[in-house]
Protein backbone atom coordinates (compact mmCIF):
# COMPACT_ATOMS: atom_id res chain seq x y z
CA UNK A 1 0.00 0.00 0.00
CA UNK A 2 1.48 3.45 -0.90
CA UNK A 3 2.44 5.57 2.09
CA UNK A 4 0.39 8.60 2.97
CA UNK A 5 2.08 11.85 1.87
CA UNK A 6 2.48 12.99 5.49
CA UNK A 7 4.45 9.84 6.49
CA UNK A 8 8.10 10.70 6.99
CA UNK A 9 11.36 8.89 7.57
CA UNK A 10 14.42 10.48 9.07
CA UNK A 11 17.54 10.39 6.91
CA UNK A 12 21.02 11.65 7.66
CA UNK A 13 22.56 14.35 5.47
CA UNK A 14 25.83 16.29 5.69
CA UNK A 15 25.15 19.28 7.94
CA UNK A 16 26.68 21.96 5.67
CA UNK A 17 24.49 20.80 2.77
CA UNK A 18 21.36 21.00 4.92
CA UNK A 19 22.29 24.53 6.03
CA UNK A 20 22.76 25.74 2.47
CA UNK A 21 19.54 24.11 1.28
CA UNK A 22 17.77 25.75 4.19
CA UNK A 23 18.94 29.16 2.93
CA UNK A 24 17.55 28.42 -0.53
CA UNK A 25 14.19 27.17 0.74
CA UNK A 26 13.91 30.19 3.05
CA UNK A 27 14.58 32.48 0.10
CA UNK A 28 11.70 30.81 -1.75
CA UNK A 29 9.48 31.11 1.32
CA UNK A 30 9.11 27.33 1.70
CA UNK A 31 9.94 24.83 4.37
CA UNK A 32 13.05 22.74 3.82
CA UNK A 33 10.97 19.59 3.90
CA UNK A 34 8.58 20.81 1.17
CA UNK A 35 11.47 22.03 -1.01
CA UNK A 36 13.36 18.74 -0.73
CA UNK A 37 10.30 16.54 -1.27
CA UNK A 38 9.30 18.56 -4.33
CA UNK A 39 12.63 18.25 -6.16
CA UNK A 40 13.61 14.86 -4.79
CA UNK A 41 10.57 13.16 -6.33
CA UNK A 42 11.72 14.20 -9.82
CA UNK A 43 15.39 13.52 -9.13
CA UNK A 44 14.63 9.99 -7.93
CA UNK A 45 12.59 9.42 -11.10
CA UNK A 46 15.54 10.57 -13.26
CA UNK A 47 17.93 8.24 -11.42
CA UNK A 48 15.46 5.36 -11.65
CA UNK A 49 15.38 5.84 -15.45
CA UNK A 50 19.16 5.52 -15.50
CA UNK A 51 19.85 9.28 -15.72
CA UNK A 52 21.61 11.68 -13.40
CA UNK A 53 21.56 15.34 -12.45
CA UNK A 54 24.43 15.88 -14.89
CA UNK A 55 22.15 14.63 -17.70
CA UNK A 56 19.47 17.06 -16.59
CA UNK A 57 21.91 19.99 -16.58
CA UNK A 58 23.29 19.01 -19.99
CA UNK A 59 19.80 18.64 -21.46
CA UNK A 60 18.83 22.07 -20.11
CA UNK A 61 21.98 23.72 -21.47
CA UNK A 62 21.55 22.17 -24.91
CA UNK A 63 17.86 23.06 -25.09
CA UNK A 64 18.74 26.67 -24.20
CA UNK A 65 21.36 26.68 -26.96
CA UNK A 66 18.97 25.31 -29.53
CA UNK A 67 16.37 27.84 -28.52
CA UNK A 68 18.72 30.73 -29.19
CA UNK A 69 19.88 29.11 -32.45
CA UNK A 70 16.33 29.04 -33.84
CA UNK A 71 15.89 25.29 -33.59
CA UNK A 72 12.47 24.04 -32.60
CA UNK A 73 10.98 20.61 -31.90
CA UNK A 74 8.27 19.01 -33.96
CA UNK A 75 6.76 15.50 -34.09
CA UNK A 76 8.74 13.52 -36.66
CA UNK A 77 5.64 12.00 -38.29
CA UNK A 78 4.43 15.50 -39.14
CA UNK A 79 7.77 16.32 -40.73
CA UNK A 80 7.53 13.10 -42.75
CA UNK A 81 4.00 13.88 -43.91
CA UNK A 82 4.89 17.45 -44.92
CA UNK A 83 7.88 16.33 -46.97
CA UNK A 84 5.84 13.56 -48.63
CA UNK A 85 3.52 16.20 -50.08
CA UNK A 86 6.17 18.37 -51.70
CA UNK A 87 6.88 17.63 -55.34
CA UNK A 88 10.30 16.38 -56.38
CA UNK A 89 11.50 19.58 -58.06
CA UNK A 90 10.60 21.74 -55.10
CA UNK A 91 12.27 19.24 -52.80
CA UNK A 92 15.66 19.98 -54.37
CA UNK A 93 15.19 23.65 -53.42
CA UNK A 94 14.18 22.57 -49.92
CA UNK A 95 17.37 20.53 -49.55
CA UNK A 96 19.42 23.58 -50.58
CA UNK A 97 17.63 25.68 -47.98
CA UNK A 98 18.24 22.94 -45.42
CA UNK A 99 21.94 23.09 -46.31
CA UNK A 100 21.87 26.87 -45.72
CA UNK A 101 20.16 26.39 -42.35
CA UNK A 102 22.80 23.83 -41.42
CA UNK A 103 25.55 26.18 -42.52
CA UNK A 104 24.20 28.89 -40.23
CA UNK A 105 24.00 26.43 -37.35
CA UNK A 106 27.58 25.35 -38.03
CA UNK A 107 28.73 28.97 -37.86
CA UNK A 108 26.81 29.35 -34.63
CA UNK A 109 28.50 26.42 -32.91
CA UNK A 110 31.92 27.35 -34.31
CA UNK A 111 31.58 30.71 -32.55
CA UNK A 112 30.20 29.18 -29.36
CA UNK A 113 32.64 26.30 -28.85
CA UNK A 114 36.40 25.86 -28.99
CA UNK A 115 35.99 22.35 -30.39
CA UNK A 116 32.85 22.58 -32.54
CA UNK A 117 33.09 18.98 -33.81
CA UNK A 118 33.11 17.67 -30.28
CA UNK A 119 30.23 20.03 -29.42
CA UNK A 120 28.29 18.76 -32.41
CA UNK A 121 28.76 15.19 -31.23
CA UNK A 122 27.33 16.08 -27.85
CA UNK A 123 24.49 18.18 -29.29
CA UNK A 124 23.37 15.43 -31.65
CA UNK A 125 23.43 12.62 -29.15
CA UNK A 126 21.61 14.65 -26.51
CA UNK A 127 18.79 16.13 -28.51
CA UNK A 128 17.83 13.82 -31.32
CA UNK A 129 14.74 11.72 -31.19
CA UNK A 130 14.73 8.12 -30.15
CA UNK A 131 15.11 5.43 -31.33
CA UNK A 132 18.22 6.82 -32.91
CA UNK A 133 21.79 5.74 -33.32
CA UNK A 134 24.19 8.52 -34.18
CA UNK A 135 27.96 8.69 -34.24
CA UNK A 136 30.57 11.17 -35.36
CA UNK A 137 33.91 9.43 -35.63
CA UNK A 138 37.33 10.90 -36.18
CA UNK A 139 38.31 14.54 -36.10
CA UNK A 140 41.19 16.39 -37.66
CA UNK A 141 41.15 15.88 -41.43
CA UNK A 142 38.47 13.19 -41.74
CA UNK A 143 35.09 12.71 -40.09
CA UNK A 144 32.65 9.86 -40.51
CA UNK A 145 29.01 10.55 -39.70
CA UNK A 146 26.60 7.66 -39.18
CA UNK A 147 22.96 8.09 -38.37
CA UNK A 148 20.15 5.55 -38.03
CA UNK A 149 16.57 6.54 -37.14
CA UNK A 150 13.94 4.08 -38.26
CA UNK A 151 11.06 6.54 -38.08
CA UNK A 152 12.45 9.03 -40.62
CA UNK A 153 11.08 8.94 -44.16
CA UNK A 154 13.45 8.92 -47.12
CA UNK A 155 12.83 12.65 -47.71
CA UNK A 156 13.38 13.50 -44.03
CA UNK A 157 16.62 11.49 -44.06
CA UNK A 158 17.83 13.43 -47.10
CA UNK A 159 16.82 16.68 -45.38
CA UNK A 160 18.88 15.74 -42.35
CA UNK A 161 21.87 14.90 -44.55
CA UNK A 162 21.61 18.31 -46.25
CA UNK A 163 21.49 20.07 -42.88
CA UNK A 164 24.51 18.10 -41.70
CA UNK A 165 26.46 18.82 -44.89
CA UNK A 166 25.75 22.52 -44.30
CA UNK A 167 26.97 22.28 -40.70
CA UNK A 168 30.17 20.51 -41.77
CA UNK A 169 30.80 23.03 -44.53
CA UNK A 170 30.66 25.84 -41.97
CA UNK A 171 33.19 23.91 -39.89
CA UNK A 172 35.58 23.71 -42.86
CA UNK A 173 34.77 20.21 -44.16
CA UNK A 174 33.57 19.11 -47.59
CA UNK A 175 31.56 16.01 -48.38
CA UNK A 176 33.84 13.22 -49.56
CA UNK A 177 31.16 10.55 -49.86
CA UNK A 178 27.53 10.51 -48.73
CA UNK A 179 24.97 7.73 -48.92
CA UNK A 180 21.48 7.61 -47.57
CA UNK A 181 18.47 5.40 -47.61
CA UNK A 182 15.27 5.70 -45.56
CA UNK A 183 16.36 6.28 -41.97
CA UNK A 184 20.09 5.71 -42.55
CA UNK A 185 22.87 8.15 -43.40
CA UNK A 186 26.57 7.40 -43.82
CA UNK A 187 28.68 10.39 -44.82
CA UNK A 188 32.39 10.97 -44.94
CA UNK A 189 33.82 14.47 -44.75
CA UNK A 190 37.32 15.79 -45.32
CA UNK A 191 38.89 19.03 -44.24
CA UNK A 192 38.98 21.55 -47.06
CA UNK A 193 42.49 21.68 -48.52
CA UNK A 194 43.68 18.46 -46.87
CA UNK B 1 33.69 12.67 9.38
CA UNK B 2 31.57 15.76 8.51
CA UNK B 3 28.77 16.77 10.88
CA UNK B 4 25.42 15.27 10.08
CA UNK B 5 21.88 16.49 10.42
CA UNK B 6 18.61 14.66 10.11
CA UNK B 7 16.04 15.42 7.45
CA UNK B 8 12.46 14.22 7.41
CA UNK B 9 11.87 12.70 3.98
CA UNK B 10 8.62 11.33 2.58
CA UNK B 11 8.52 7.59 3.24
CA UNK B 12 7.94 6.65 -0.42
CA UNK B 13 10.89 8.81 -1.51
CA UNK B 14 13.14 7.47 1.24
CA UNK B 15 12.27 3.91 0.19
CA UNK B 16 12.94 4.60 -3.48
CA UNK B 17 16.25 6.23 -2.56
CA UNK B 18 17.20 3.17 -0.58
CA UNK B 19 16.37 0.89 -3.51
CA UNK B 20 18.45 3.09 -5.83
CA UNK B 21 21.38 3.18 -3.41
CA UNK B 22 21.24 -0.61 -2.93
CA UNK B 23 21.21 -1.09 -6.70
CA UNK B 24 24.36 1.00 -7.01
CA UNK B 25 26.08 -0.50 -4.03
CA UNK B 26 26.30 2.78 -2.09
CA UNK B 27 24.74 3.98 1.14
CA UNK B 28 21.60 6.11 1.24
CA UNK B 29 23.66 8.75 3.05
CA UNK B 30 26.21 8.96 0.25
CA UNK B 31 23.61 8.88 -2.52
CA UNK B 32 21.46 11.54 -0.92
CA UNK B 33 24.46 13.79 -0.29
CA UNK B 34 25.50 13.48 -3.94
CA UNK B 35 22.03 14.38 -5.15
CA UNK B 36 21.63 17.29 -2.76
CA UNK B 37 25.10 18.58 -3.60
CA UNK B 38 24.15 18.60 -7.30
CA UNK B 39 20.99 20.52 -6.45
CA UNK B 40 23.06 23.04 -4.50
CA UNK B 41 25.53 23.48 -7.36
CA UNK B 42 22.65 24.18 -9.75
CA UNK B 43 21.01 26.71 -7.46
CA UNK B 44 24.32 28.38 -6.63
CA UNK B 45 25.04 28.58 -10.36
CA UNK B 46 22.00 30.81 -10.70
CA UNK B 47 19.61 28.21 -12.13
CA UNK B 48 16.39 27.06 -10.58
CA UNK B 49 16.51 23.32 -9.98
CA UNK B 50 12.71 23.20 -10.25
CA UNK B 51 12.80 24.79 -13.70
CA UNK B 52 15.66 22.57 -14.80
CA UNK B 53 13.83 19.41 -13.76
CA UNK B 54 10.61 20.53 -15.46
CA UNK B 55 12.52 21.17 -18.68
CA UNK B 56 14.33 17.86 -18.49
CA UNK B 57 11.07 16.00 -18.05
CA UNK B 58 9.48 17.79 -21.01
CA UNK B 59 12.45 17.21 -23.33
CA UNK B 60 12.62 13.60 -22.25
CA UNK B 61 8.95 13.21 -23.10
CA UNK B 62 9.61 14.83 -26.49
CA UNK B 63 12.49 12.50 -27.20
CA UNK B 64 10.54 9.39 -26.29
CA UNK B 65 7.43 10.40 -28.20
CA UNK B 66 9.25 11.19 -31.45
CA UNK B 67 9.81 14.94 -31.49
CA UNK B 68 12.76 15.97 -33.61
CA UNK B 69 14.75 19.21 -33.76
CA UNK B 70 14.45 21.26 -36.95
CA UNK B 71 15.37 24.84 -37.89
CA UNK B 72 12.22 26.87 -37.29
CA UNK B 73 12.38 28.86 -40.54
CA UNK B 74 12.87 25.67 -42.56
CA UNK B 75 9.75 24.04 -41.11
CA UNK B 76 7.65 27.14 -41.84
CA UNK B 77 8.93 27.14 -45.41
CA UNK B 78 8.06 23.46 -45.86
CA UNK B 79 4.55 24.07 -44.55
CA UNK B 80 4.04 27.01 -46.91
CA UNK B 81 5.07 24.82 -49.85
CA UNK B 82 2.49 22.19 -48.84
CA UNK B 83 -0.25 24.78 -48.50
CA UNK B 84 0.64 26.20 -51.93
CA UNK B 85 0.24 22.69 -53.37
CA UNK B 86 -3.29 22.47 -51.94
CA UNK B 87 -2.66 20.09 -49.05
CA UNK B 88 -3.83 22.37 -46.26
CA UNK B 89 -6.90 20.32 -45.27
CA UNK B 90 -5.02 17.03 -45.25
CA UNK B 91 -2.22 18.54 -43.19
CA UNK B 92 -4.62 20.04 -40.69
CA UNK B 93 -6.24 16.63 -40.31
CA UNK B 94 -2.90 14.90 -39.72
CA UNK B 95 -1.83 17.55 -37.17
CA UNK B 96 -5.15 17.13 -35.35
CA UNK B 97 -4.68 13.35 -35.30
CA UNK B 98 -1.14 13.73 -34.00
CA UNK B 99 -2.55 15.95 -31.26
CA UNK B 100 -4.96 13.15 -30.31
CA UNK B 101 -2.03 10.72 -30.20
CA UNK B 102 0.08 13.05 -28.04
CA UNK B 103 -2.84 13.44 -25.63
CA UNK B 104 -2.81 9.69 -24.92
CA UNK B 105 0.57 10.02 -23.25
CA UNK B 106 -0.26 13.29 -21.56
CA UNK B 107 -3.56 11.96 -20.20
CA UNK B 108 -1.63 10.00 -17.55
CA UNK B 109 -1.16 13.32 -15.73
CA UNK B 110 -3.18 14.10 -12.64
CA UNK B 111 -4.54 17.43 -13.89
CA UNK B 112 -4.76 19.47 -17.09
CA UNK B 113 -2.05 21.85 -15.81
CA UNK B 114 0.68 19.24 -16.07
CA UNK B 115 0.32 18.41 -19.79
CA UNK B 116 -0.04 22.10 -20.58
CA UNK B 117 3.19 22.76 -18.70
CA UNK B 118 4.99 19.94 -20.58
CA UNK B 119 3.75 21.28 -23.91
CA UNK B 120 4.72 24.85 -23.21
CA UNK B 121 8.27 23.78 -22.39
CA UNK B 122 8.58 21.40 -25.32
CA UNK B 123 7.21 23.79 -27.94
CA UNK B 124 9.57 26.59 -27.13
CA UNK B 125 8.99 28.28 -30.49
CA UNK B 126 5.76 29.57 -28.93
CA UNK B 127 6.81 32.90 -27.39
CA UNK B 128 3.88 33.10 -25.03
CA UNK B 129 1.81 30.14 -23.94
CA UNK B 130 -1.05 30.82 -21.54
CA UNK B 131 -3.72 28.57 -20.11
CA UNK B 132 -6.37 30.33 -18.07
CA UNK B 133 -9.29 28.66 -16.31
CA UNK B 134 -12.40 30.51 -15.19
CA UNK B 135 -16.11 29.84 -14.69
CA UNK B 136 -16.31 26.35 -16.16
CA UNK B 137 -14.19 27.11 -19.19
CA UNK B 138 -10.55 27.48 -20.07
CA UNK B 139 -8.73 29.46 -22.70
CA UNK B 140 -5.48 28.42 -24.35
CA UNK B 141 -3.58 31.33 -25.86
CA UNK B 142 -0.42 31.13 -27.98
CA UNK B 143 1.54 34.00 -29.47
CA UNK B 144 4.65 34.28 -31.57
CA UNK B 145 5.64 37.02 -33.95
CA UNK B 146 7.66 34.50 -35.98
CA UNK B 147 4.80 32.14 -36.86
CA UNK B 148 3.50 32.11 -40.39
CA UNK B 149 -0.26 32.01 -40.86
CA UNK B 150 -0.06 28.45 -42.19
CA UNK B 151 1.99 27.24 -39.22
CA UNK B 152 -0.49 28.96 -36.88
CA UNK B 153 -3.34 27.05 -38.55
CA UNK B 154 -1.54 23.72 -38.15
CA UNK B 155 -0.52 24.39 -34.57
CA UNK B 156 -4.14 25.19 -33.74
CA UNK B 157 -5.12 21.78 -35.17
CA UNK B 158 -2.45 20.04 -33.12
CA UNK B 159 -3.43 21.80 -29.89
CA UNK B 160 -7.12 21.22 -30.55
CA UNK B 161 -6.35 17.51 -31.07
CA UNK B 162 -4.53 17.40 -27.74
CA UNK B 163 -7.36 19.12 -25.89
CA UNK B 164 -10.06 16.96 -27.47
CA UNK B 165 -7.95 13.87 -26.72
CA UNK B 166 -7.72 14.95 -23.10
CA UNK B 167 -11.51 14.92 -22.99
CA UNK B 168 -12.39 18.58 -23.34
CA UNK B 169 -15.14 19.95 -25.55
CA UNK B 170 -13.97 22.74 -27.78
CA UNK B 171 -16.28 25.74 -27.61
CA UNK B 172 -14.59 27.85 -30.26
CA UNK B 173 -11.21 28.80 -31.61
CA UNK B 174 -9.63 31.70 -33.40
CA UNK B 175 -6.43 31.70 -35.46
CA UNK B 176 -4.44 34.46 -37.07
CA UNK B 177 -0.81 34.83 -38.03
CA UNK B 178 1.12 34.30 -34.80
CA UNK B 179 -2.01 34.05 -32.68
CA UNK B 180 -4.10 31.10 -31.49
CA UNK B 181 -6.98 31.17 -29.03
CA UNK B 182 -8.89 28.01 -28.15
CA UNK B 183 -11.78 28.07 -25.68
CA UNK B 184 -12.75 24.80 -24.04
CA UNK B 185 -15.32 23.66 -21.55
CA UNK B 186 -13.94 22.43 -18.22
CA UNK B 187 -16.24 20.07 -16.38
CA UNK B 188 -16.17 19.54 -12.64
Amino acid sequence: MPSRPQDRKLVFVQADIVDKLMEISNREGRTLSSFISDVLADVVRIYSDGGSMKDAVRSYTIASMHRSAGIMLTPVNLLNSILARIDRERLEEVYMDAYESGYWYGRYISVKFEDPVDALRSLLTSMLLSPVDVSIEGGGDHILFRFIASNLSSEATRLLLSIFEGVMSALGYETDRAEYTRGIVIAKFKKVGS
Amino acid sequence: MPDRKMLAARVDLADRLKALADGRGVTVYSMLNDILESILEIEEGGLSVRRLLDEYRSIDYGRRSGFTPIPENLLYELIDLCFESGFSDRLRKSWFETGLWISKYLSAASSIDEPISVLSRLMWNISEFKFEKRDGEAILLCFSSRFTLNYSLLLESLLRGILVGLGFDKLDSEVDKGFIRIRIEVKG
